[in-house]
């Protein structure tokens, strides 16, 4: 078990090397002049050598890449060139609405996804079934912005039952800061509960032609405690395993979702950041949603080891 | 008749894209108004019989503007589908069929699959400038993964096959052995993936667009469309409503053919 685990630790050691080496390179190379671009047309030549030394610009590509990395390892992003604060603080101010949001938005999409899956699955190949397969076909059809632009007109302008836009935090307006992230989590979890029921559907279609079902059903037991006790229970693996990436799709939905909705959060952060091209909160900003998603899925692996003994055989 | 009830996926679908393909073809014989022609005194107009989805904020007619720009979402996701189909087909057939380089394009590609693809695109559009190519460049970097990794699974599975020992054993070389027997047993997946790929492209160029990343003002764009009605959404909702619900129609065909070719070509998924 625990060599399990120490091994699992340790492999993420080169895939956060791999997102480095990406978010760097993305990041770096550019097409004509980055310096010229964030300064302008107006700027003079002095400026411009002043800020391409100020951002180590001036040294070849391959000493930058070494000093970014040996700088990423003590925690240190830089200095947002707008904001002139460093760029994990900058991050780690806007983080309340981001998680808050993405946290509704897995909450909606679980509440909508595994039910309607487990639907499908136990009606499988009849009228339900294909109702909810095409809804969900049509959920992962739907973009978020234009879903949030519609929920928007209906329940904001027009019915006035949520606020058109903007965030309270939760320290400033306790629960009711929650109105304001109600249609922003529909608009991202949506699209995840279209997915989370087709993987559920399948997982279940898989556990239900199982021997062990078949038992249950021949000694009578009840239908629902089939479906949760054993099948939804033996297919959770596929479900949890899901649920890692669909976070960290999630998280990428709050960059459209947030400037949509002026909510204050990283995504809009990120998207303000891109506009400005100010590069080293472009890197932060990827690099955070990619850290997210890899000790995720290292809890998510670790977690299955605990509660699962034949997952650490293999 | 017998189709529908078979394969109604593939059939609702197909007829949706098709029905996409044809206004978007034919935008110019659909429509006497230019896209981009502004005229201030028509500004806002509800849809009415001289303009079906009514005027934008510049007076441009809305329908003209979804067909033109149907017709560049489909050509930027057509560009992105033979991108990432060549792509995804060289990196699959030499991951799947070295084990040497797999552990390198593997471990490469884990960390990659970090990112989540939409971020990945936003982000190299946004760094590399505008531009159609730069878009579909963009778009297909993010979005090739997924179909190498298809291609690389049926690879590892075709390549242990008795068929495969056979050819060798007569002699034939790699070359001849990835293209001739092991690439036609990927294509119904490739295939598949490639309509799901095409349904992506579309959404993903709408998101960019959406952002300003994407297909730049006055050029029209559903995306863009949909960002600019923002600002009149309480008095002219139709300006973004109709070219959301064009991308609407376009994914939702795409992903339901998808569906349908899927249960048709690969039974056994």
């Amino acid at each position: 078990m625990t060599a399990y685990i120490i091994r699992r630790i340790l492999l993420v050691i080169p895939i956060l090397f791999i997102v480095a080496v990406t978010t760097f390179f993305i990041t770096n190379v550019i097409p004509g002049d980055p310096v010229r671009l964030i300064l302008g047309d107006f700027a003079s030549e002095i400026q411009v050598a002043q800020l391409r030394s100020e951002l180590g610009w001036d040294k070849p590509l391959y000493v930058r890449f070494f000093l970014w990395v040996t700088r990423l390892l003590r925690g240190d992003l830089g200095q947002s060139l707008f904001l002139h604060v460093p760029v994990t603080q900058a991050i780690y101010t806007r983080m309340e609405p981001t998680i808050v949001l993405a946290i509704l938005g897995q909450t909606i999409a679980v509440l909508i996804g595994i039910p309607l899956g487990v639907l499908a699955a136990s009606n499988h190949r009849r009228i339900l079934d294909q109702i909810a397969v095409f809804l969900a076909i049509g959920g992962v059809s739907i973009p978020s912005f234009w879903l949030a632009i519609s929920l928007m007109l209906l329940f904001s302008v027009t019915l006035g039952w949520f606020p058109v836009a903007g965030y309270q935090s939760i320290g400033e307006a306790g629960f009711s800061s929650l109105r304001y992230l109600v249609l922003p989590s529909i608009s991202i979890g949506v699209m995840q509960s279209a997915l989370l029921a087709r993987i559920t559907r399948s997982a279940m279609l898989d556990v239900l032609t199982q021997d062990y079902v078949r038992t249950a059903k021949a000694k009578g037991l009840q239908r629902y405690r089939i479906l949760g006790k054993h099948a939804l229970r033996n297919a959770s693996i596929p479900i949890v395993t899901i649920l890692g990436s669909s976070f960290s799709q999630l998280l990428a939905g709050t960059w459209i979702i947030e400037t949509v909705y002026s909510i204050p959060g990283t995504g809009a952060l990120a998207i303000t950041a891109i506009m400005r091209r100010d590069y080293p909160l472009i890197q932060g900003s990827i690099i955070f949603i990619a850290l997210i998603y890899v000790l995720i899925n290292l809890v998510i692996d670790i977690s299955y080891a605990l509660l699962d003994p034949r997952v650490k055989m293999e | 008749m017998k189709m529908l009830r078979l394969h109604p996926y593939l059939v609702v679908g197909g007829a949706l894209v098709l029905f996409i393909a044809v206004l978007a073809i034919f935008a110019p014989i659909l429509s006497t108004y230019e896209a981009t022609a502004i005229r201030p005194r028509d500004r806002l107009q509800a849809p009415s019989r001289t303009h079906i989805m009514g005027t934008d904020e510049f007076g441009r007619d809305v329908f003209t503007r979804v067909l033109y720009g149907a017709r560049s979402s489909l050509r930027i996701g057509f560009a992105v589908v033979i991108l990432t189909v060549v792509s995804g087909i060289s990196v699959g057939l030499l991951s799947g069929f070295y084990p040497g380089i797999d552990r390198v394009i593997m471990r490469v590609l884990d960390g990659w699959m970090a990112f989540p693809e939409i971020i990945l695109a936003v982000t190299l559009a946004a760094i590399w400038g505008s531009g159609q190519s730069v878009l579909i460049f963009a778009i297909s970097f993010a979005y090739f993964p997924r179909m190498a990794r298809i291609v690389r699974s049926i690879v590892i599975n075709v390549k242990q096959l008795g068929f495969i020992e056979a050819a060798r054993a007569t002699g034939a070389k790699d070359v001849h052995i990835l293209l001739r027997h092991i690439l036609p047993n990927c294509i119904p997946s490739i295939i598949v993936q490639a309509t799901f790929s095409f349904a992506a492209a579309i959404l993903a160029e709408a998101a960019l667009s959406f952002l300003g990343v994407g297909i730049q003002a006055p050029m029209p764009s559903l995306g863009g469309m949909v960002s600019d009605a923002r600002n009149y959404l309480p008095i002219a909702p139709w300006i973004g409503l109709y070219p959301g619900f064009f991308i609407v129609l376009s994914v939702l065909g795409l992903n339901l053919l998808g569906d349908g070719l899927r249960d048709l070509l690969d039974p056994q998924v």
